[in-house]
């Protein structure tokens, strides 16, 4: 079989006269086509390293969110740029994530604690799963109060126990 | 035929439409019921797109500050912009209904048999044309379109390994923003419209080149006439019959823009385009297998029917040929509609929802309705295949099962309401708060 092919290809391509074994014609060939594919390699390896974005725009992880007279005891505050909650509670300060586990749409606070508009996920008011399409609970985030002035600095990097006794504050925010 | 007259369409003729049109054709190829001309309304409608689509560039902004401004622009202060805008989505739309149509009649006469080259480009061409559609969504920038590119690329997470590196490729960021949408424009606008065109271009070709509409080759020598001028002018007649479909629905039916998109804030509920509304209901019950495990596997059975089914008898037969199969196949199809529906009467109700909830990742994976579809599907298409002794049965039994969910799963996700929760059409939303 092989051996067919060869003829059928030789009979195909005129082999020059004084070249009797078409060697040079083959060699061409094949460089042709081998420089040919490793120029096409290497710019679709470039077209494609240039299509990946490099730009970080996940912004800080630590930030001031404000000062805590800003915010009063048993109340929680949609930060929405940040997409967080900041809940103040008797017992202290901490942000709760205000991004959906399931997909990352925005949840709303809401009677029994947060809802997610876009697939009806359920979160309790320590974050924790009622029911809906999600895996994991609202992650909460560590605030901690630098002085002077009382900022409040949130850390996304250190994540906190939920703050108890939200109940009392539904309704505060949207 | 011989001695074409001479007038001013002969070189047009000559030179193109002899070229792209077979000389003779099958009386059968001419018969409204054997292709309903959804090839043709499908390549009919890709041309008013391109039309339509070229005027709204001259005119629409591609940044995040003017997309939403300069489309209010074309909507008001450009001549017949609003018409256009809306015969573009309209015809958007329809594209996407007549390809799935135009696809479903292939798969379900077996036409792919013996023409495995064009299933895979129009295969192909459905991918086109879903990007086509989802990059247009986003690009009016207001706040419908902006959150269901948003909820749609969470999707991506899903799909194993690529998933989250295809998705920041796609959006430029992390986000939907700027970067997503200068992105979303060049591929609107250039990337998948060449691509579409050529992926078009191969399709006629080859569909001339495997002798036009599929038929039995057992079935005798079929009656042949001249394509022109029949072929021509059903092909004009189906293009006139579409634009004034398009033009007529646009005059009533004008294209939504909402207002500035509010990254921070969903509406409630909040939806993908109508098209992958399927998808978006079955990630509501689990994320794995709405994004990744039943779509891949459907477009998977897509993909294998012509490597599976080989045999060319009854090919352009409804449904594999007539007699019981046919019946069988429309049974099944029908007990499989009511499955898909009793399978997500269940998981809608809120005692299973709240029980699921407390499960393990396994055990909610596997309690969902597009699991329980998949495993219909494969169970009908295992039973029907051994009972038949037919590969071809066994096939189309699986596809009819599986498409019938998605119909179910579209129409509960389109009923959603506010929280997620289903309401029917009689019943009132509550207002969101």
């Amino acid at each position: 079989m092989a051996n067919l092919t060869e003829n059928k290809q030789s009979a195909r391509t005129p082999v020059e006269p004084d070249e009797p074994d078409g060697s040079r014609r083959n060699f061409l060939n094949t460089a042709t086509v081998g420089l040919a594919g490793l120029c096409g390699l290497g710019l679709a390896a470039g077209v494609g390293r240039a299509v990946i974005p490099d730009i970080d725009d996940a912004g800080p992880r630590q930030f001031v969110v404000g000062t805590l007279p800003d915010f009063k005891i048993n109340t929680v505050t949609p930060l929405r740029d940040r997409d967080l909650f900041l809940v103040r509670g008797e017992a202290g300060i901490a942000a709760v994530s205000a991004r959906c586990t399931h997909l990352g749409c925005t949840v709303r606070r809401t009677e029994t604690g947060f809802a997610c508009p876009c697939h009806g996920a359920l979160f309790g008011h320590r974050g924790e799963i009622i029911s809906g399409p999600q895996r994991r609970p609202l992650p909460w985030y560590a605030v901690t109060v630098v002085e002077p002035g009382g900022r409040l600095m949130v850390d996304l990097e250190v994540e906190v126990e939920p703050l108890d006794g939200l109940e009392n504050t539904a309704g505060t925010a949207s | 035929m011989n001695q074409p007259h001479r007038d001013s369409t002969e070189t047009l003729r000559r030179f193109f439409l002899w070229h792209i049109h077979p000389p003779r054709i099958t009386t059968r190829a001419l018969c409204a019921t054997a292709t309903f001309g959804l090839g043709i309304a499908t390549l009919v409608l890709f041309m008013l797109l391109c039309g339509t689509g070229f005027v709204l560039m001259l005119y629409y902004v591609p940044t995040p500050q003017q997309a939403l401004s300069s489309t209010a622009d074309i909507e008001h202060a450009v001549a017949f912009g609003g018409l256009l805008r809306a015969a573009h989505r309209l015809a958007a739309h329809a594209m996407v209904l007549t390809l799935a149509l135009h696809l479903l009649r292939i798969a379900l006469t077996a036409a792919y048999v013996g023409r495995t080259v064009n299933w895979l480009l129009g295969l192909g061409l459905l991918i086109s044309t879903l990007g086509l559609s989802f990059t247009g969504y986003l690009l009016p920038w207001d706040q419908l379109s902006f959150w269901a590119v948003s909820v749609s690329g969470g999707l991506a997470d899903h799909v194993p390994l690529i998933g989250a590196a295809a998705r920041r490729v796609l959006l430029g960021g992390s986000q939907v923003g700027g970067a997503a949408l200068t992105r979303f424009y060049a591929l609107h606008v250039a990337v998948l419209p060449a691509m579409t065109t050529a992926l078009l271009a191969l399709h006629l070709w080859r569909l001339r080149k495997d002798g036009g509409l599929a038929r039995d080759p057992m079935a005798g020598p079929p009656q042949l006439i001249p394509s022109y001028p029949s072929l021509l002018r059903a092909e004009v007649a189906v293009a006139c019959f579409v634009t004034a479909a398009v033009l007529g629905a646009a005059l009533f039916l004008p294209a939504p823009l909402g207002g500035w998109p509010d990254p921070h804030a969903p509406s409630d509920p909040e939806k993908t385009p109508w098209y992958f509304l399927w998808l978006q209901e079955m990630v509501s019950h689990s994320a794995p297998v709405g994004g990744f495990v039943f779509p891949g596997l459907l477009f998977a059975l897509l993909l294998s029917l012509p490597f599976v089914d080989r045999q060319v008898e009854n090919v352009g037969q409804a449904l594999g040929g007539p007699g019981v199969r046919r019946t069988a196949l429309i049974a099944f199809a029908a007990s499989c509609l009511g499955a898909a529906a009793l399978l997500e009467a269940l998981f809608v109700r809120p005692d299973v929802a709240t029980w699921l909830a407390g499960q393990g990742p396994l055990t909610r994976d596997l309690c969902s309705p597009g699991s329980g579809l998949l495993a219909l599907a494969l169970l009908g298409g295992m039973s029907f295949g051994f009972a038949g002794r037919s590969r071809r049965a066994g096939l189309l039994a699986a596809l009819l099962a599986l498409v019938c969910g998605v119909l179910v799963f579209s129409l509960v996700a389109y009923l959603r309401g506010p929280g997620w929760v289903f309401y029917w059409p009689w019943q009132k939303w509550p207002h969101a708060g």
